[in-house]
């Protein structure tokens, strides 16, 4: 395949040149960190608390304690608004205008948009999206378990508890599908029985239609998927307005959301979920003074991922992105917001869910 | 230099969408609210080809091109007969289910995971290089689109289009057959958006379906408000400005949860200032009223 | 089959809240010919209001709904006065208006999300109070809204056809350029049918917050949604609009019977479209949705 001849080769080598992101060989340079998040929509103040302010808060702690190396680290936060076509035009902004080191960056859309142009350009992405596709990239990494990860975390625990009649209700998302496809091959695995399963629109209000359809299968264990503390409050009460309460309810860890039990009260109670394990000393030592609220799975995580490529950068002792990525990838001994972390080699997150339960009243417990 | 070359191949694929709107709702007075969805059709069209059979730019394009006229066809024969309110929420109506289609036909779309790794743009063998390559050939076909649209509009068809939008009775009286024009114009402005589909499934290497929700929709009558129905310049204009605007932003330094918030707003406010002190936008030639 | 008739019940208690909205759309665009999408914002304002009376200022129920109404009336009037009065003053037309309040909308969402956040800011929490029929469920607040729908809307039949407003309202809708003949002034009617149809967006806002709360977003939706019903209904006829609201609603949920329900929008929308096709006046309609040429 011939590429286009003529003024088109020269526009692409002044491109080239300009594009340069490799910073250049001096001690005092500041290592930039390019945010390409949400900040705008439904989930803007939710992504605030628990994505941007938590990665910055990183950015913040690795300069109060020197820096990578002496120098210091700046944080630059853009908007993505969730979608592709602006993903991908501060995907540009951040690599050429900036010339950021990294780009951490979500959602799924916006990510998807990033990493063609960040490969072009020879730097590194991390993510907390699920999509797998970026772990297949050779610039990606995934600081977010996986979505079929995340449906097998499900599956386990259904299986441990031997039930026999189970109900899923998933939201239209890329992460839920995934994890509720994997879910069900896993159920269907262990012989165990699929007796209803539910779709709905993200940003919907009304799960009526699908919860009387789920009431009459009469399951004994329910998975409600979402990925949003007020639509499970909405869910829950549309519940008990139907009478329907099963006898064991599993989701994922957004149920502790404050918004949950703001609108559901103590509908909550007794609830099951999979969570990132936040180490509640890191939460009360680190986070939680400088924040006022406590650290859930996605801030841990997001806080991580930005202290330990800073770590790796610093250990790495040099600018290369690829070894520094490298160095990332199998950076032992880290200690962090997750407790002991990291991607043992892998693009991916070796993090594992555990099930933890809503207390009655407030707080949540492990179940072992 | 790349962030530039982008943000120029954004206006340009804006600049089609809304071109292919200033026919459909400038000329012909038709409040399309399906224009993100037809470029969808378009966009997930050629893309599916691309991706799955290995075809090139041009077939894919015609791919595209037919399926979105088929369904552009569809729509128009339902809602072409509504009030004019109404044609508004038949359009409503027909996003939607494309929307739904887009996100649970999983094997041509992928669903809500998307189709990612699109292939980059290649013409008769030759591929057209992301960047600067890829910005000039969609400014060709940009001007080609816009070139057809002045050859159309000042063709008798343009006339017919705007006596319709004017007065639909006299219009019939004189001999014009309002329904099949009104067909004919929302046929050929849904075609020039599958050619700013494909355009931008070439360009991301990715699409999913809240590419294609009712902002974008809304967006798109913003430019050509701005810009000015009925004229060229505008629609060159308008996304210029929503584009580069929102960019520009950036620049200023201001920071929190909250700017896309106070940009959104802006709008809301440019739009009723545009409908109070300038109908006609900066450099149209009709007002909407 | 009781299955089948909780979905029933389920979309007639979500029919009653749209109809509220219905009604008030449909009044407005009878009588001004407005297509008032800036309708969803005054949901959304009544709503903040509600809360904020009830769950801030702590008032009690039976002065928080009628201040909230009050309010949202008046909300209604500096619309018309400060939007739709001055831009028909430079003789814009429907689709002028209509893009006007289209940018209000835009407007009133962000600046809520501005000042309130984007989370949902909620008065009370917890499940409602439950009646069983059989194998059917209903809550007290589903009952409520049924009620109030009907209620409201045979006062509002009741004003507009007894009292003199109400028929200079009718008369308006009917015969625009006729009746400023009669001595119906046009700008005072526009502004008390904007009040009127803002008192009933406001009421469904109360019934919606007490339930679910409030959030930036909330009108947007639900906006489009009655301007299907009124649709479905036919246009210029209030009944329509309020059983066209019920169907809608009752609509949305079959749409899931025997179905796979992630399809739920597609064959809601598709069943609108095949409907609209079939019978584009409406239910009530004669032949006024379709267009004279």
């Amino acid at each position: 395949m011939k590429i286009m001849t003529g003024s088109g080769i020269a526009l692409c080598v002044v491109a080239a040149l300009s594009t340069t992101t490799i910073a250049a060989a001096e001690d005092t340079t500041p290592i930039k960190i390019g945010l390409s998040q949400i900040a705008s929509g439904v989930a803007a103040d939710y992504w605030s608390r628990q994505v941007n302010k938590p990665a910055l808060l990183a950015i913040d702690d690795a300069n109060k304690n020197g820096g990578v190396n002496g120098r210091k680290v700046v944080g630059i936060l853009e908007d993505n608004q969730g979608l592709a076509t602006t993903g991908a035009a501060v995907a540009h902004k951040l690599i050429e205008i900036d010339h950021v080191n990294m780009i951490f960056v979500a959602p799924t859309p916006a990510v998807l948009a990033t990493l063609p142009i960040a490969e072009t350009a020879e730097v590194p992405v991390i993510s907390t999206s699920i999509s797998p596709k970026v772990a297949q990239s050779p610039w990606g990494a995934l600081a977010q378990p996986p979505a079929d990860r995340q449906g097998e975390a499900y599956a386990k625990f259904v299986i441990a508890h031997h039930f026999q009649r189970v109900a899923d209700l998933t939201g239209q998302s890329d992460s839920d599908t995934i994890a509720s496809n994997a879910f069900k091959s896993a159920l269907t695995k262990a012989g165990i029985k699929i007796v209803d399963a539910e779709t709905y629109e993200v940003n919907a209000q009304d799960f009526t239609a699908q919860l009387t359809k789920i009431r009459a299968s009469n399951p004994d264990c329910f998975l409600i998927q979402s990925l949003s503390g007020a639509t499970y409050g909405f869910i829950l009460k549309q519940m008990a307005q139907l009478g329907f309460r099963p006898p064991t309810i599993l989701t994922y860890y957004q149920i502790a959301d404050p918004q949950t039990r703001k609108l559901a009260g103590d509908l909550v109670d007794g609830v099951y979920f999979i969570e990132i394990p936040v180490d509640p000393e890191w939460n009360a030592r680190v986070f939680r003074p400088r924040m006022g609220y406590d650290a859930d799975g996605n801030g841990a995580l997001a806080y991580d991922a930005i202290a330990l490529y800073l770590d790796a950068y610093a250990k790495s002792g040099t600018d290369d992105p690829k070894k520094i990525r490298e160095t990332m990838l199998n950076y032992q001994g880290y200690k962090g917001a997750v407790g002991a972390w990291g991607y043992n080699g892998q693009p991916v997150t070796q993090v594992q869910y555990r099930v933890s339960r809503m207390k009655p009243g407030g707080g949540t417990e492990v179940v072992p | 230099m790349g962030y530039l070359v982008t943000l120029l191949t954004i206006i340009c694929i804006y600049t089609m969408l809304t071109a292919s709107m200033d026919l459909i709702l400038g000329y012909a007075g038709l409040f399309s609210f399906v224009h993100a969805a037809l470029c969808g059709v378009g966009a997930y069209s050629a893309a599916f080809v691309m991706l799955k059979l290995g075809w090139g730019f041009v077939p894919s394009a015609l791919v595209a091109f037919a399926a979105t006229a088929l369904v552009a066809q569809a729509t128009a024969m339902i809602t072409v007969r509504l009030d004019e309110h109404y044609f508004i929420l038949g359009t409503f109506c027909v996003g939607n289910v494309i929307l739904s289609i887009f996100e649970n036909w999983t094997d041509v779309t992928n669903g809500t995971s998307g189709l990612y790794g699109i292939p980059v743009a290649s013409l008769f063998g030759w591929t057209i290089a992301p960047g600067a390559p890829y910005l000039v050939f969609c400014v060709a076909l940009t001007a080609m689109v816009l070139a057809v649209k002045w050859r159309l509009v000042s063709a008798p068809f343009g006339i017919a289009l705007q006596a319709i939008r004017e007065d639909e009775i006299v219009a019939a009286v004189l001999g014009h057959h309002v329904r099949h024009v009104r067909t004919v114009v929302f046929v050929i402005g849904a075609a020039m958006t599958a050619l700013a589909g494909v355009l931008l499934a070439c360009y991301l290497r990715y699409l999913d379906p809240t590419s294609f929700d009712f902002p974008f929709t809304i967006l798109i009558w913003a430019a050509l408000f701005v810009g000015g129905s009925v004229g060229t310049v505008g629609t060159v204009v308008g996304p210029a400005i929503l584009v580069l605007f929102p960019e520009a932003l950036r620049f200023v330094g201001l920071s929190g949860p909250h700017v896309a918030n106070v940009q959104q707003a802006l709008y809301g406010i440019l739009l009723i200032l545009l409908m109070m002190f300038r109908p006609q936008g900066f450099f149209g030639h009709h007002s909407v009223r | 089959m009781s299955e089948l008739a909780q979905l029933v019940l389920n979309g007639l208690a979500n029919g009653a809240v749209y109809a509220l909205m219905a009604v008030g759309f449909a009044i407005v665009f009878n009588a001004t010919h407005v297509f008032h999408l800036a309708h969803g914002a005054v949901l959304t304002f009544a709503a903040y209001c509600f809360y904020l009376l009830v769950a801030v200022a702590g008032l009690n129920l039976y002065l928080a709904v009628p201040a909230t109404v009050a309010l949202s009336a008046l909300f209604g009037c500096f619309i018309e006065l400060g939007i739709y009065a001055p831009l028909r003053a430079r003789g814009a037309g429907s689709a002028g208006l209509m893009i006007a309040s289209l940018g209000f909308l835009l407007l009133c969402q962000n600046i809520f999300a501005i000042v309130f956040s984007t989370d949902v800011l909620t008065i009370r929490s917890g499940g409602l109070a439950i009646f069983e029929l059989g194998p059917l469920t209903v809550t007290s607040l589903h009952l409520a809204d049924g009620v109030v729908a009907i209620v409201v809307f045979l006062a509002l039949q009741a004003f507009l056809t007894r009292t003199q407003h109400g028929r200079a309202i009718r008369a308006l809708a009917d015969n625009p350029q006729l009746a400023p003949v009669v001595g119906i002034e046009a700008r005072r009617t526009y502004v008390m049918v904007m009040a009127i149809g803002s008192g009933l967006a406001s009421i469904a806002a109360v019934l919606l917050t007490w339930d679910l709360g409030v959030q930036p977003a909330m009108g947007f939706l639900i906006v489009f949604f009655s301007a299907v019903a009124v649709a479905i209904g036919g246009h210029g006829y209030l009944p329509g609009a309020l059983v066209g609201a019920f169907v809608f609603g009752v609509l949305q949920q079959l749409a899931t019977w025997q179905l796979d329900s992630r399809w739920q929008n597609g064959v809601t929308f598709a069943a609108v479209l095949v409907f609209l096709a079939l019978r584009p006046q409406g239910i009530f309609g004669a032949r006024l949705n379709v267009r004279k040429a």
